[in-house]
């Protein structure tokens, strides 16, 4: 059975290309462009992993991550990210996200977690 | 009723002793207080004797002549005898005999027989000698001696190398015994019966004493001219009174209206002395008084400069035009090289304006300086100090100034017109002294407080940076995101074409080249996105330390160069070597006090560095050599007198020498563009290391053998 990832990003081009690009991982994909959407998408289906940026227009990456949380407690997330502090990392750490990864994206990088966190 | 003559005598006669043993103990080890203490013995023997012989009874008189006249008789050879050990003049031994064989020959004639004196006389005013056939030749030889000793004193003060100050005192002397020479031989006359009056140019050989005692006593010279004014109209004054009313007495039966009389002729003369010693004083420092009253005025303008180096050019040029100086130089203490250096020469013939000089804290002339805190004629200073200011002008005054502690002092030349500095000039220095200290003072303050707007200004525009290079960085990376999200888009859409279309493509040499092509331009994007990342990380490191609050705190060492060398396996993803040594040289527990972020900063550069270092030469190397490289990167730390030293070593490629001074300049690297790096790591260390923990780093490598890293910092 294929996989199925929730893609939340602000950006429309982010959003078309991560779909495609996990598409020929052979994996299912889903986007919101924003916080609110994604808290919908996530009710009405079921997913195995959430790919989560931080910035967001309007409702906070974080926030949604609490309330995605509230929704499913076991929900398995990834943070993307402009700039990581030490203190954001304390946060979504607390907040139980599997890994964060940092603009700009490493490629192979991505395709290696992604494809080791689907599996799990 | 009482006898003038008596009366001069006898005080004469006491001033004489209290002079000698003043001098005496004053300046105990100068033989000039012995030679001056012989003449005032011989003046005393003179006066006091001719006092006692005055109102003697004739039967008794005869001794106090004797010995009286031995006394005067031997004043003129002392006198020479002074003059000469003054000027220091060597004195040989046929001298000698010529100056005081006749005297001796003087003498016995006197007591022996009558061809010196021939009796006594009885004057109006008491007795008297009486001339002997030989006293003529005594007039002679007490001439010629004495233009003997004159003619020295000429010669000396015509020589070149005596300061102005010996001559000014020599020229003084020369005029005192002058004057001298002619009233002696006046004095002298007396015995004669030529004259009806009262002897009383005995009192010549008081100012004599007088005059040489201050000479000699290194009383500031200056005041002579005025200081014998005041002798002598005082002297005038007090003779004047003394003859009217002893006269008035003479003619009045009425003490009582006699002692009025004297009482208010004596209070008049005061007023009147006064008065004339006040305008004499103003004529004859008329000149003086002039450039010192524009000194002050000047000093008074001098808070108003506020740049130090203005505010001392000003100064030198303001004493060199007022009182026309040869040259004026300021010396400044310099805190960083532990000496006072030379910031201002000025003389008055524009030569060697430019001058290089200093003095160390520990030069003796410094040492004195440091003792004296007022102003100093340069004629003060011990004889071996002197020698040891070497300055290509003949230094006259010293003026320290002080402002917690000498700050500098300035050294002035003698004056043009030659004269001497005034006790007056001085005390105008000491007020020069002390508004420059307070000028100068308000200078440095100004400067510091210059320095900490600059400091303010730059800290508040690095934090703004700071925010700033935030912001623009998290732009730049959101736009550099799209870059690499686009470029991977592109090579997967190449490959899946290529994939598709696998077999058209194959058969066609012109596609598939084209192909590969637009493939590797589109992995060249990933890279190249990748490294300007690393830029822009590199920069927001940068701003983050310098816009931070600064925390000291205790840790690890070890928790830093653990999470370097983790940060580094990661970073590098060390699986392409053979096994790496790390030698780790400190004691697990050790701990260092200082900010965390700075020292992870350091650590890691440098450990970076020196990994990349063996990487450069394991490709370089090979076959044999490649085989027994045995690649390791040492770190120690030691703590030794409150310095900590870290040392990082590696054995990798090295640093050419040339390129060695170039490792701390931003964005210098020599690593190659294909490797990681932005060339920037270096000189943020070198930042850190020097501003922010005040330490200092440098390098020693060799070429192909490996590079050691030292960095000492203090308190940690």
């Amino acid at each position: 059975m294929r996989k199925k990832v929730l893609i939340v990003d602000d950006e429309e081009e982010i959003l078309a290309f991560m779909a495609r690009f996990l598409k020929r991982l052979e994996i299912d994909t889903a986007t919101a462009i924003s916080g609110e959407d994604a808290i919908e998408i996530y009710k009405k289906n079921s997913f195995d992993f959430v790919l989560l940026d931080i910035h967001l227009g309007g409702m906070n990456g974080v926030d949604v991550l609490k309330i995605l949380k509230k929704l499913d407690p076991k929900v398995r997330a990834m943070i993307i990210t402009g700039n990581i502090s030490s203190d954001l990392k304390t946060d979504v750490h607390s907040l139980g996200v599997v890994d964060y990864i940092q603009k700009p994206i490493d490629l192979s990088d991505f395709k290696e977690k992604i494809l080791n966190y689907i599996k799990q | 009723m009482y006898n003038l003559q008596q009366i001069l005598l006898y005080t004469s006669s006491i001033a004489a002793v209290a002079l000698a043993i003043f001098i005496f103990v004053k300046n105990k080890k100068n033989p000039i207080s012995l030679s001056f203490a012989a003449l005032c013995a011989a003046s005393f023997i003179w006066l006091f004797c001719y006092a006692q012989m005055i109102t003697a009874r004739p039967e008794n008189a005869s001794f106090w002549l004797t010995a009286g006249t031995v006394g005067m008789i031997f004043v003129p050879a002392f006198s020479v005898f002074f003059i000469l050990s003054f000027i220091k003049d060597t004195i040989k031994k046929t001298t000698y005999w010529l100056i005081f064989a006749p005297g001796a020959f003087f003498a016995l004639s006197l007591i022996l027989s009558g061809f010196f004196v021939s009796g006594i006389k009885t004057a109006e005013w008491g007795i008297y000698p009486q001339n002997g056939r030989l006293h003529v030749f005594f007039i002679i030889y007490s001439a010629a001696v004495i233009l003997f000793g004159l003619k020295r004193i000429l010669g000396y003060i015509k020589t070149d190398d005596i300061s102005s100050i010996k001559k000014h005192k020599a020229i003084y002397l020369m005029l005192t015994y002058m004057l001298f020479l002619v009233l002696f031989v006046f004095d002298n006359l007396f015995f004669y019966n030529i004259f009806n009056f009262e002897p009383i140019t005995h009192l010549i050989i008081l100012f004599c004493l007088s005059t040489s005692a201050l000479i000699i006593s290194n009383y500031n010279i200056a005041n002579l001219k005025v200081l014998s004014i005041k002798l002598v109209i005082f002297s005038f004054m007090l003779l004047l009174v003394l003859f009217i009313t002893s006269h008035v007495a003479k003619f009045s039966d009425n003490i009582f209206l006699s002692n009025l009389f004297t009482f208010l002729l004596t209070i008049a003369c005061f007023l009147l002395y006064k008065r004339v010693i006040l305008k004499a004083e103003d004529l004859l420092l008329a000149k003086n008084k002039h450039y010192q009253n524009l000194l002050l005025h000047a000093a008074s303008g001098m808070a108003q400069e506020h740049n130090l180096e203005r505010l001392l050019k000003l100064i030198a040029i303001i004493v060199l035009k007022t009182i026309k100086v040869n040259f004026v130089a300021i010396f400044l203490e310099n805190k960083e090289q532990k000496n006072f250096e030379i910031k201002i020469l000025r003389s008055f013939s524009n030569s060697a304006n430019e001058l290089l000089f200093s003095y160390d804290y520990e030069h003796p002339f410094i040492n004195f300086i440091q003792h004296k805190e007022n102003p100093f004629l340069f004629d003060e200073i011990p004889q071996y100090i002197a020698n040891s200011v070497v300055l290509p002008f003949k230094v006259a005054l010293v003026i320290p100034s002080f402002y917690e502690g000498v700050r500098g002092f300035m050294v002035i030349g003698e004056k043009n017109n030659k004269d001497i500095f005034t006790r007056d000039d001085i005390n105008i220095f000491k007020m020069l002294a002390r508004q420059t200290s307070l000028a100068m003072g308000n200078c440095l303050f100004f400067d510091e407080y210059k320095q900490a707007q600059e400091k303010i200004f730059t800290a508040e525009k690095l934090a703004s940076i700071g925010g700033l290079a935030e912001g623009v960085a998290h732009q730049i990376r959101n736009r550099l995101h799209q870059f690499s999200v686009l470029a991977g888009d592109l090579k997967y859409e190449i490959l899946d074409c290529a994939k598709q279309q696998d077999k058209t493509i194959s058969e066609n040499k012109n596609l598939s080249e084209t192909f590969a092509y637009i493939t590797k331009i589109a992995e060249s994007l990933e890279t190249n996105v990748k490294k300007t990342n690393e830029v822009v990380s590199s920069i927001l490191n940068y701003a983050k330390i310098e816009s931070k609050q600064i925390m000291f705190e205790h840790f690890k060492f070890k928790d830093i160069t653990d999470l370097s060398f983790e940060l580094l396996s990661a970073k590098h993803k060390i699986t392409d070597m053979g096994s790496l040594k790390i030698i780790n040289d400190f004691k697990d527990d050790v701990t260092i006090f200082a900010i965390q972020a700075h020292m992870m900063e350091i650590v890691y550069n440098l450990i970076d560095n020196a990994y990349e270092a063996i990487c450069e030469k394991y490709n370089i190397l090979a076959g044999d050599s490649l085989k027994a490289y045995a690649p390791q990167i040492g770190i120690s730390l030691s703590k030794k007198d409150k310095i900590t030293t870290l040392h990082i070593s590696d054995n990798g490629i090295g640093i050419k020498e040339e390129n060695i001074s170039k490792i701390f300049v931003p964005f210098f690297t020599t690593k190659s563009s294909a490797k990681s790096g932005t060339g920037i790591g270096m000189y943020i260390v070198k930042r850190i290391v020097t501003e922010n923990l005040k330490g200092r780093i440098w390098i020693e490598s060799t070429y192909m053998h490996g590079t050691d890293i030292f960095i000492e910092l203090p308190n940690i």
